[in-house]
């Protein structure tokens, strides 16, 4: 599979054993190290009440980030549901 | 007092509010929070549990030794933060081939899990640690004039030995509040249910406690969880699509004490939600009578 898609690209996996509704949540655990994305316009109501702009979790320090996904890479994780580490997404 | 804060994904990134009272009630009580720079989703037991135990056990034990490298025990607000560092925890220390595992994968990161730390709702740390008179003296402004119900929501009752529903009570009776109590309290939300039939979350589980509520009259629902605070407000802008208005407000324990304590409603960031509290903080100011 790794093979045919280094010959065409535009292949992928259409379906995975993820349950579609838990797909965005996993997702969003491996790319960005959270199930919730953090949005641009709750930077500036974090400041005016007296918060960092961005919480210092792994929204704020990539390194968390890199952690988690190479958590995943170890335990072949990615792998197994089908998720891209370099392009930070499910594959279908 | 020293505690690490775990914020956990929701609270952060979508209720910060609940993050500003929390950090303004503690300072109040005297308490220090350290942040866990770098810690990630908890995650939740429910999902990623789904795709692979080892993945999620190894992700919170990451979690767990962030906590263990700041030395003070652990606190969460978040119910689910709470049950996945519990659980997770009581795994290790009694799975000696998982704690092993675990701790090979995070050797190569410079931390290791040795199952030092405790792990804390916020409703003990109010309860047991610090005390109910210690906290009624941090009072300024009881919020004798407002009538709630409360959500203790389903992961507070999975500690049974903790008693957490009857400690979140007796904080909201402490800074004033007059709680009424109503038949499906020991309700879900509906939100774990929501992820396969939104509907059936919404009317058969979200609909029964915001008839009930509204039927008790009660000013507000009071709740700790943030994702029962996201399904009944989401809960309540569906059903305005029919015809349904309850117009209630899901405040979280916290931003209540924080008021209590003398802190405004606008410093706290209680405006930011989907669910307006106008008429509630009007009610606490004096503003209206009701």
């Amino acid at each position: 599979m790794e093979e045919n898609l280094q010959l065409y690209p535009l292949r992928k996996d259409l379906k995975g054993f993820l349950p579609p509704q838990f797909r965005i949540s996993i997702s969003n655990i491996l790319s960005i190290g959270h199930v919730q994305e953090f949005v641009d316009i709750w930077k500036g109501r974090r400041v005016k009440i007296g918060l960092s702009d961005i919480p210092p979790t792994a929204y704020k320090h990539e390194f968390a980030t890199k952690q988690i996904q190479d958590i995943a890479k170890r335990l072949m994780f990615d792998k197994k549901i089908g998720f891209d580490l370099e392009k930070r997404r499910l594959k279908y | 007092m020293e505690y690490s804060f775990f914020l956990g994904c929701l609270i952060p990134s979508f209720q910060p509010y609940v993050e500003s009272a929390t950090r303004k009630v503690f300072g109040k009580l005297g308490i220090v929070v350290h942040d866990i720079e770098g810690a990630s989703c908890c995650p939740p037991t429910d999902i990623p549990r789904i795709a692979d135990e080892l993945m999620w056990i190894t992700l919170a034990a990451r979690n767990l030794a962030l906590v263990e490298k700041l030395g003070y025990d652990v606190f969460a607000v978040c119910s689910g933060c709470f049950e996945t560092l519990m659980e997770a925890k009581k795994i290790l220390k009694e799975n000696k081939e998982v704690n092993e595992k675990v701790n090979q994968i995070l050797s190569n990161y410079g931390l290791e899990y040795a199952g030092k730390v405790k792990v804390k709702n916020v409703l003990e740390v109010l309860y047991d640690d610090v005390g109910l008179k210690k906290l009624e003296e941090t009072i300024v402004k009881p919020l004798t004039n407002i009538k709630i119900c409360l959500q203790p929501g389903c992961k507070l009752r999975k500690f049974d030995e903790l008693n957490l529903p009857e400690k979140l009570k007796k904080i909201a009776e402490v800074i004033g509040c007059q709680v009424i109590p109503y038949k499906s309290e020991r309700i879900c939300c509906g939100f774990p249910t929501s992820f396969l039939n939104l509907d059936f979350a919404y009317r058969e589980r979200s609909k029964v406690k915001l008839d009930e509520i509204k039927s008790a009259g009660a000013d507000c629902i009071v709740l700790v969880c943030p994702a029962c605070l996201n399904q009944l407000e989401m809960a309540q802008l569906k059903l305005k699509d029919e015809g349904l208005i309850y117009d209630i407000p899901c405040i979280n324990l916290l931003e209540l004490i924080a008021i209590a304590q003398g802190f405004s409603a606008t410093s706290i960031g209680s405006i930011y939600r989907r669910i307006r509290p106008t008429k509630l903080i009007n009610k606490i100011e004096g503003k209206t009578h009701g």
